[in-house]
Order: structure tokens, then sequence, then C-alpha cells
């Protein structure tokens, strides 16, 4: 079997847009005679792409056309066409996920490869995959410490907590080192965020003001420090102000524990420090946010400046990081990989209670044609060790439901357990099923309601499914609540 | 040369000096299925004394499986120091025992004698030996190898760290090493048996193995017990090691079906000495275990400690770090019950004494015996007095990989505190540093692997 | 691993004087091992010599025990019994454990449909406790997933004192296509209810060893019974489609 699989990760963020390519080494877990089962055992970055502005378009939607080049550039200076990948994730983040044409742009890279998976999940996976690539994951894994990731973008700081290399909790705000942005010594545009904690602070900044002028300066530093505050304030670290409510993009940290060791990354974690000679080289404020942080007495303690990756976290985090693998037995048949975005609706199952599963199956399925989708990923947490006669009532239940509703046999049926019956059940199902029925049930994954998942190709011996499960769900099993 | 000899008026006749050997051989199970063994406890006894008669001369003479056809045999008779051949040759095996056993007899004169015998003539004698005479004259032979740290030095008890995992994790591995290490064991060497024989995998259980070594300062060794192509190709592919593992048998045929042949044995040496991590000069480690010919229809007729010895032969060509018997992995096949298993614990160790090998013994036993970890813990105690020269240290004796019971992390802790023993000098000194070890035995720290953890975990491991 | 094996050994985890409890238990998580079980100068706690003890009392018994004989009559089963006479015989005697006298072979060829695609069929091995544990899952699931693919499975039945070299016999006699063995594995501490499925394409008496296609460690505390014949179904369609198995079916797709 291949042993390794190449992997692309690409981020299209507010600010800049980057590729990586690794190497994902596959190996099978278990000795003679056991089951198959594999594990991704290293992770191995061998193409770091440059680093590019994001493109946009005049209406600012995203420029398709250029984003489209800059991915064959770099695909040519990597000697690479993404036919070789074989996998690879395409992440839009930050600012750039709410531009009205970014679901397209996803959808169009997708189409350079068919075996990319295309997520534009929002801030919670945003913080995983960058918190997870930055190395935030591994320190608190090493250390068995709560370690907290703060990923810094042009729009948006990702933050993520680690407990034990375990997610614990993520949160985003609507600040970044692009929350002004300067063209030609002056001010030339202030993103809503920010202007939110301008008003709620009373900083008075706008659009045309001269970035020469010493008060002007003045108020921009004022602004960074106050970012940094709101920053340590996120982490838990400083009691909240009223500000900071005004620039959650989604929610905050609700756990009640404090973080050991703060790491940064993303653009501004490379400008901690003094500010340099030209603060706005890069036509934004990221260098004065980069000092502010570096004054911050509450964060500069805990800080662990080490932070293995800074400005790729998230797009190593994509490339590295988004790929889970099935259990080694599944089962599948006429299903056309990869299966994207689909909802995933968890369903109880019980063993002693067969028909309730069943009924459960026929009112989700009648709940995603509601909401406009063909096809969905039914998810239980499943039975360890099921008996076989539990395994035949819960496939004849569950196939009563689907021949009801899908008389034909023309529909696709997706089942994801957590425990290993994937293959048992998948059988049994199929059984009772017209004939060529697409249906895939696999099992090792975790997923919850609201998440969406993608399969790829399968891989190993035609017997693993690659997964991205575009989660909400935390690694304790606790469910991100918006 | 006499093959027969009439004993309470009955007379036993013996065709070949094979057949003598393995019919005076104790009873085994393994040498009853093969059909070698003694058809009673008096015809055993006849052989034994027709075997008494023959010479050191009669023995290599007579190997069990032909020069011509045999690279085990090949090795064992070249390698001999034909000088010293010459001066014994004539000595029969009966005094050939007695002078092993005689007070004057330096551990030096035995391991000078030792390079004039053949395999053969070696198992002859302990077939000649009760089980304490074995312990007798084992205890006063004294074998030394180095390899970063030096084992069999006076009054040491040295001991192999196994923390095996089902899935070879590193995570696991890592837990059980240093659980290991909190009770003192792991100066003879850390190793572990992969679940997953493959170049990958042997690569990150070395790599596990070395963080730990490395952080620690341990003075000890390292070694994946995979197979010896595997090991060669991961140090190919730029891993390290000190010690490079193979099983041997006694029989070309036995060794082929274990991938084995001279040429890779020496490769593979030559390999370790030159990119291993190891200083040196003794980098190979080898298992063997009573049966194994017989399992891959390899023993031609011989019995089962006879072959035991020839491995031993193959072995000290290579002039190994470690040897140890696997006693009772095989099965009760082969060492059916306790008292079978005792004397095979301590018949190979002598044996592997014999031969100048550094020789340890996995005293173990599978679950389909009649035998108890009691069993187990009485025979150690044996053989720490018999000169072994290591010991396994299991969590509680249980290996969860591999499935069978041996000796546990208390067990060398007890066995060096109940015969005064103690741990390879550097490593000792290393316990001491960390209060693991104090006064000759477990200190204030034992037993607690979080200490380790005082400056955080060990680098992405655990 | 499942949660049971974890609690079975974490039972005699022992936290007194040890510095980092919670990196103790984190320890223990990642390992099935006897780790964590304190000491008494040099030896082992009472907790953990009982559990230990009690542990291995199990693995002896299933190793020493017998099949009940109307055990394999529930399964609706017939029995036959190689040319071992006694537990400690098969034990001792793996040669003895894979043939059947002329009685025992009549019975079998008698009583099962003769050429089948699959001969499938279970024995003691060295587990006797794995019969009843897991075969009412395990043989059913396989069978039904087997007929629906239009494969002949054969008459299933019980072997005492069976080797998986019995498989060797089996083949020929009843000239299956494909044989395949539900044995007892040998008891580990931890799992003294586990079976393996050997399967072999056109077994033969000179047949190499790894000519068998192996399922190892099924239970439910490893692979669940009903999953590993799922796959064990899937190895069996494969098998009969490219006719071999072991380590060539393996190479095969290298």
């Amino acid at each position: 079997m291949k042993d390794v699989l190449m992997s692309a990760g690409i981020d299209i963020g507010t600010t800049t847009t980057q590729v990586i390519f690794s190497r994902l080494t596959i190996a099978e877990k278990g000795g003679f005679g056991a089951a198959p089962g594999y594990a991704v055992t290293r992770r191995d970055v061998f193409y770091r792409g440059r680093v590019h502005f994001t493109p946009l378009l005049p209406d600012d939607s995203i420029d398709k056309e250029e984003v489209a080049r800059i991915l064959s550039e770099e695909f040519e200076s990597a000697g690479l066409r993404p036919d070789d990948m074989d996998t690879g994730a395409v992440i839009i983040t930050g600012e750039t996920l709410k531009r009205a044409n970014a679901k397209e742009v996803a959808e169009s890279i997708a189409a350079l490869s068919g075996r990319f998976v295309v997520t534009t999940a929002g801030p919670h996976l945003e913080s995983v995959l960058a918190g997870k690539g930055s190395g935030a994951a591994e320190l608190s894994t090493r250390t068995g410490k709560l370690v907290a990731n703060v990923d810094i973008g042009g729009g948006t700081s990702n933050l993520c907590f680690f407990d034990d290399g375990a997610v614990l909790d993520t949160a985003c705000l609507d600040l970044g080192g692009r929350g002004i942005r300067i063209e030609n010594h002056k001010i030339a545009q202030i993103f809503p965020g920010t202007k939110r904690i301008l008003e709620a602070e009373s900083i008075r900044l706008s659009v045309g003001d001269s970035a020469d002028l010493p008060s002007v300066r003045e108020r921009i530093e004022n602004l960074a420090d106050v970012m940094a505050r709101l920053l340590a304030e996120a982490l838990l670290l400083l009691p909240e102000s009223p500000t900071l409510r005004k620039v959650v993009t989604n929610r905050l940290i609700t756990c009640d524990r404090i973080p050991e060791i703060v790491t940064l990354s993303g653009g501004v974690a490379d400008l901690l420090g003094n500010l340099p000679e030209d603060p706005f080289r890069y036509g934004d404020i990221g260098a004065f946010l980069g000092a502010s942080i570096a004054r911050n007495g509450a964060i500069r303690e805990r800080l662990n400046r080490n932070t293995k990756e800074t400005l790729r976290a998230t797009v190593i985090g994509a490339g590295n990081e988004s790929l889970t693998l099935s259990g080694g037995t599944v089962f599948y048949q006429e299903i056309a990989f990869p299966l994207r975005d689909l909802p995933v609706v968890t369903l109880p199952m019980d063993g002693a209670n067969p028909e309730a599963y069943g009924e459960a199956i026929g009112r989700a399925w009648e709940r995603i044609r509601e909401d406009g989708e063909t096809t969905a990923a039914f998810a239980s947490e499943g039975l360890s060790a099921p008996t076989y006669e539990e395994i035949c009532r819960l496939a004849d239940a569950a196939a009563k439901a689907a021949r009801q509703k899908d008389p034909s046999g023309s529909q696709t049926w997706v089942f994801v357990f957590a425990t290993d019956m994937g293959k048992a059940f998948g059988q049994a199902f199929r059984r009772r099923m017209p004939p060529k029925t697409s249906i895939l049930a696999m099992d090792s994954v975790r997923c919850g309601d609201e998440d969406r998942i993608d399969c790829g190709d399968p891989i190993g011996r035609g017997d693993v499914i690659p997964v991205v499960v575009k989660t909400l769900l935390f690694d304790n099993g606790e469910r991100e609540t918006i | 040369m006499i093959r027969r000899t009439t004993l309470l008026g009955h007379t036993y006749t013996f065709g070949s000096v094979k057949e003598i050997l393995a019919k005076a051989s104790e009873r085994k199970s393994g040498d009853q299925l093969a059909g070698v063994g003694a058809e009673s406890d008096l015809e055993r006894a006849a052989a034994k004394i027709v075997l008494s008669d023959l010479t050191v001369g009669d023995l290599r003479e007579n190997p069990s499986v032909p020069y011509e056809t045999d690279f085990v045999t090949r090795i064992i008779q070249d390698d001999l120091d034909k000088d010293v051949y010459e001066a014994i040759r004539r000595q029969t095996i009966a005094e050939l025992r007695e002078w092993i056993l005689a007070p004057e007899t330096s551990s030096e004169m035995i391991l000078r004698v030792s390079r004039g015998l053949t395999s053969e003539a070696i198992s002859a004698v302990s077939k000649l030996m009760g089980n304490l005479d074995l312990i007798y004259a084992g205890k006063k032979m004294r074998i030394t190898a180095t390899c970063n740290t030096t084992i069999g030095e006076p009054g040491v008890l040295a001991s192999r760290l196994q923390p095996n995992h089902p899935t070879d994790d590193p995570t696991g591995i890592a837990a059980s090493l240093l659980e290991g290490l909190s009770y003192g064991v792991g100066d003879a060497v850390l190793g572990v048996n992969p679940a997953i024989d493959t170049v990958d995998s042997t690569l990150a259980v070395w790599q596990a193995l070395n963080e730990i070594k490395d952080r620690y300062e341990i003075p000890t060794q390292t070694c994946v017990l995979s197979h010896i192509t595997t090991q060669m190709n991961a140090v190919l592919k730029g891993g390290k090691a000190d010690l490079c593992f193979q099983s041997l048998a006694g029989s070309q045929k036995a060794c082929e079906a274990f991938g084995v042949t001279p040429d890779l044995l020496a490769e593979a040496k030559d390999l370790f000495l030159r990119e291993g991590s190891a200083k040196g000069p003794n980098v190979m480690y080898f298992e063997t275990g009573q049966g194994s010919e017989l399992s891959s229809s390899a023993h031609y007729d011989a019995d089962q400690v006879t072959m035991e010895c020839r491995c031993y032969g193959l072995a000290r060509h290579y002039q190994p770090f470690l040897v140890n018997t696997v006693v009772g992995f095989m099965g009760p096949e082969y060492v059916y019950d306790a008292k079978q298993l005792t004397r095979a614990g301590l018949e190979d160790v002598f044996n592997g004494h014999l031969h100048g090998l550094p020789m340890g013994c996995d005293v173990c036993y599978t679950n389909h015996m009649p035998t108890d970890q009691n069993d187990a813990e009485a025979l150690a105690v044996l053989l720490a007095d018999a000169g072994c020269h290591y010991f396994m240290g299991v969590p509680q004796g249980d290996d969860v990989m591999l499935m069978y019971q041996s000796t546990g992390f208390h067990d060398i802790a007890a066995l060096r505190e109940i015969t005064g023993k103690r741990p390879i000098r550097e490593f000792e000194d290393w316990l001491t540093r960390r209060g693991i070890w104090e006064d000759g035995r477990l200190g204030r720290n034992a037993g607690d692997p979080t200490r380790f953890f005082d400056d955080g975990r060990p680098g992405g491991t655990i | 691993m499942s949660d049971d094996k974890l609690e079975r050994t974490e039972r005699a985890l022992d936290f007194s004087g040890i510095q980092a409890p919670e990196e103790l238990l984190r320890m223990k998580r990642a390992t099935p091992a006897r780790i964590g079980i304190g000491h008494v100068g040099a030896r082992y706690k009472t907790a953990a010599a009982l559990r230990f003890g009690a542990d291995h009392a199990a693995a002896n018994d299933a190793a020493f025990s017998e099949v009940p004989e109307d055990i394999p009559a529930r399964l609706g089963f017939f029995s036959v019994q190689t040319l071992c006479r006694d537990k400690a015989e098969m034990i001792t005697r793996p040669d003895l454990g894979r043939y059947f006298d002329e009685e025992q072979k009549a019975r079998i060829l008698s009583s099962c449909r003769y050429a089948p695609d699959v001969q499938i069929y279970c024995g003691d091995g060295l587990c006797a406790p794995s019969i009843a544990a897991n075969i009412p899952d395990l043989y059913p699931a396989i069978r039904d997933e087997l007929v629906f693919r239009g494969i002949s499975v054969g008459t299933p039945f019980f072997v005492r004192y069976c080797r998986v070299n019995t498989a060797r016999v089996i083949g020929p006699l009843l000239n299956a296509e494909v044989v395949c063995v539900l044995i007892g594995e040998r008891p580990g501490l931890l799992t003294s209810e586990s079976m393996s499925a050997y399967i072999a394409y056109r077994p033969h008496p000179d047949m190499q060893e790894n000519a068998y296609t192996v399922v190892s460690n099924i239970s439910r505390f490893g692979t669940p019974p009903v999953e590993a014949a799922a796959y064990i179904a899937s190895l069996i369609g494969e098998i009969l489609e490219k006719k071999k198995s072991g380590l060539s079916l393996k190479q095969n797709e290298e």
C-alpha cells in the first residue's frame, strides 16, 4: 500500500494567501493478523510557498483568477501538479470568509484536483488548525500544561486552548494586524471590528488621517495597546472589559482555566519587539500590535516565544492536521469519492431499541430534505462489541426507513460510528437494500450535529477513508455553542 | 568408542553419538515430540553412562549436522582453537565435568578450555550435571562484554527493560520504560520487541528509546528486536541504535527459516560497528530457545539441548554483548512444566557460559503451560546464583504484546537485594543520583516514574 | 484499547508516594501494561498481586479447560475430535492435533456438503471459552455475507483438540476451495477468550505456513466478532477471486 500521502495546505486569509505541501506518513497499526488499521505517524512539510497578498477585486470580492494563478505558480515552483496530491485542504479564513464569493472561489480551487477537500468552515476549526500548526498542541502534550495559542492574522485573532494536547476551548476575535490599512502614509481603511474598538475606547482615528502626524501615531499606538489588552482579556489573563464583547467573532473562551503558557502565531507573531524603522512597511498596524503585545505584562509573563510556526501556522495546520483516518474496516459500494460537505446528523443508537434508530433515520432524512440537502452522514456513537442479532435488527430498522424514503435505492446513504462496527453494519444494511444502492459505512470517526464532513478516496488497501471533519466539536466531546 | 552399557541386567546399545546425546538428555516434551528422547528413565541413565566415557574428540568428530551441509557446524568447527583441542581431545566427558567442578579450576582456565570444545561437547558435559552442578560451576565463570557499559563484572546482576506495547505506540512504550527505570531496570539494554516489523516502526521505536536515554543521560544500550534486515535498513535510513538483534537457531536450515546467514550477521555487525551509536566492541544481541529447530523441522534428530548449544557456538563467532535464552516461550510442546523449565533454564545459562557468552535468561512461561509465576520466580533465584548475567524486566512480568509472562521490574530489584548483587556500575551511579537505588536496595524515589517529569515530559513521546 | 481492558488493568493502580498522580494515570492510559502498581520493598502490593493471580488463573483455565459437550450442539454444529486423547496430549503433541482417525473422517465426510466454495469450522485450539464467547456472533455473520455474495458455504462443525493445521486435512477431505478455521488463541492475561481465523486457499498437507491469511485478536476486547466477521467475509471473497491466500495474497497487492 501507499504509505506516504502528498498533502496540500492552501489558506486564503484576510491579508495573505499561502500554500504548503507536506508528506503524511501512514503506517499500519497492529501486528501480524491484526485487522487493518492505519494512523498518520509523520507530517513533514517539504515545501513552503511564498506569502502572497490575498488578491481582491475593486468590489472587495476575491480575485478568483489571481488566486488560481498563485496556486499554479506554487505548484510549478514545487515541481508538482495538483493531480500529484493525495489529499489537501483549502481553507478560507478570517475576513475573507465573509467575502461574497468565498464559497465559489473555494469550489473552483477544489476543481483543480478531485482529491482536495474544501472547507469554508468557521473560526473554531481555524483556531484549532492554527494551534496545531503552530506547535502549541505538541508543546502542551510535551509539557502536560495548558497552552493557549493565539493566531493573529490580518482580520481576526484565533485562540485555542490545549490541555495536555487536547483541544479544550476556542475563541475568535475581530482583531488583527490589518485592522487599519495604511496607504501613502494615510489611513485608507478601518475594518468594522477595529471601528467598534475605537468607538468603545473613544479613540479618534478616521480614514484619511495622516499616519505621519505624531498625534495620529500616538492614537494608533494607543489602539494597539488596547488590542493587546483585549487579547489578554480573551486569554483570561486580565478581567474582561465591556469592549471585549464588541469584538467577538463567534464566542469567547468559556472554560475557567487560565493558560500556563501562551504561544503566538500568525503574521503579527513575527513582529514582537520594538517598532521597526518603518512601522507601516506592510501597509497596516501589525507592527504596532506586535510591539504592544510584547509590552503587555500579562501576556509577556506567560509567553513562549519559541513557536515552531508563526506566519504559516494555519496553512500548515490545514495541510497537516485536517485529515483524520477512519477505522481500517469500512464498507462502501457505488460511491463516487470524494464526498464533500456532507451535513452530519447525529442519531442515538441503542441495541435494545433498534426501531428507534430506524425512526430517527426517517425523521432526519425529512429534515435534511427540508434544509435542501440531498445527502447526510448519519453519525452515532455506536455499540461496543454488538451482537450479530443487534447488528441485524439495527440494519433491519435502518433499511426499513431507508427503503421507505428511497424505494429505488437511488440515494447515497452514509453512516458514521465511533465504535468499531462500520463494516459489519454496512454489509448488513447493504443486504437489505436494493442492489447498487450507494452506501458508505465507516467507524472510528467522531462528529457532531452541524459538523460537515468530507470523505476522500479510500487509501490503504482500499479499506480506510480519509476524512475531514469540519467540526464544532471539542476533543472532550463537548460542543461549541453558537 | 563404546556405545553400549549394561545396567541392572539390561544391555543398552546406542546407534550414534547423536542418539547417545539425545537419550542422555533430561526429559523434555520437545524431545519426546521429536521422538529422540529416552524411552525410559533407565535408558536415560544408561545413555549418561555411555556418554560419560566418550571423549571430547568423539563429540567433535560427530557433529549433529554434517560439516559439508551446515554452516553452523562449519562455524563451530572452524572456530575451534586447535592447540587447546589437541590438549584435551582424549579427556572423557566425565573427566571434563570433574575438572570444571574442581575448586582449583578457575574461570580463566575454563574459558581457555572452552575454546577447544565444540557445542556438542559442551552439551554432553551439561547432561552429566545435576541442577546444583550447573549452578555450582556456573557461579565461578566470569564473562564480560562491553558495549557502552560492561556486563558481567563480579557482583553484578543486570536487566533488560522490555517495555513492549501491543501497537508499538511510542507513548505507551515510554510509559513502561520510565516505570521500569524507576525500579532500577534497564542496565543491560532498553529493548523493545516490535509488534510491527517494519523499518518505519523500528525507526520510531529507536527514536523513542534514544530520546529517553539521551535526555536522562542513562548509561545503557538501546535495541529494537525487529528482524536483522529491518534494523540494517533502518540504519541505512539514518537511524541509530546501540545493539543489533537477531534470533538464532542451531542448524543452517533453522537459521534460514529465520532468514539468517553468516554473511548477513557479519554484515550487520560491521554496519553497527560503523554506523551504530554504541562504543562497542560488542554490539550484537542474540536470542535463542530450546525447541526452535524442531518447530521448523530442522533439528536433524538431535536433542534440543544440543541444538541450543549449537546456537551458542554460532553466537560466539560474533562476540555478542548479550545472549539470552527465552526459555519458556516456545511453549509446552518443547518445555512442558516447571520441572522442565527449571532444568532448561539452568542448562542454557550454563552452556552459554561455557561457550564464553554473557548469558541472560528470559525466565518465562506461556499460559498453556502448567506453570505459574511461582515457578518463574524460583528459577530466577536459582539462576541469579548461577551467574546469570541478566533477566528481563517486564511490568509485573506480564508482556502485553508477546502475551506471555516473564520476570517483573520488582523481581529484578528483589533478586538483587536477596543475592546482594547490584546493577552495572555506571547505571547504579545514575540510579543513586536519582534516588532510585540506595544502600543496595530500592531507594526513596523508586517506583515513581512521575519523578522523571520534574523538568517536563520527555520530548514528543509522553 | 477498549474501556473494559483499561478498567481491568487500572484496578491495581497505586498512587501512594507518587509525586504527580495525574501523570501516572496518563501513562497508564497509554498502555495496557501493568504499570503504576506501587511496591512494598521490592515486592508487589497485595492488590496488584491478587489482580495478576486472577488474570493468570483465567488464562490458565481457558487453556486447560474443555469446551462443554452441549456448546457445539447449541450452535448447531456437530463435533469431531482429532487424534489427541485429552487436553494434555493436545498441548504437547501439535502433530496429533492436526489429524483425524478414519471414523472421524468418515463422519465429517458423511455429515458435510461436499466441495463447497468455503468450508468454515471452529476448534477449541488453546482457548476453550473462545467458542461460546465468539462463535454465536462470528459464524452467522460470516455465513450470511458469503451466502449473499453467492458463495457456497459448507456444513459447519466443531473440532475438539484442534490445531490450525487440521485445515490441511479438512480441505482435501471435503474438496473445499477455501478453508476457514475459527480457533481459540493462546490466552494472554488480558485476553482469555480471543480467537483467530486462519484462512487458506486449497490447503494441502505440504502447504507453507505463510499460506494462511490470519485475522487474530477477535474478541469483545479486541476486534469485535461482528466486525471481524465482516472483514473475514471480505477476505474470503478476495481469496476466492484471486485464488491465493496468505503471504502471496498480500504480496500481490504491493
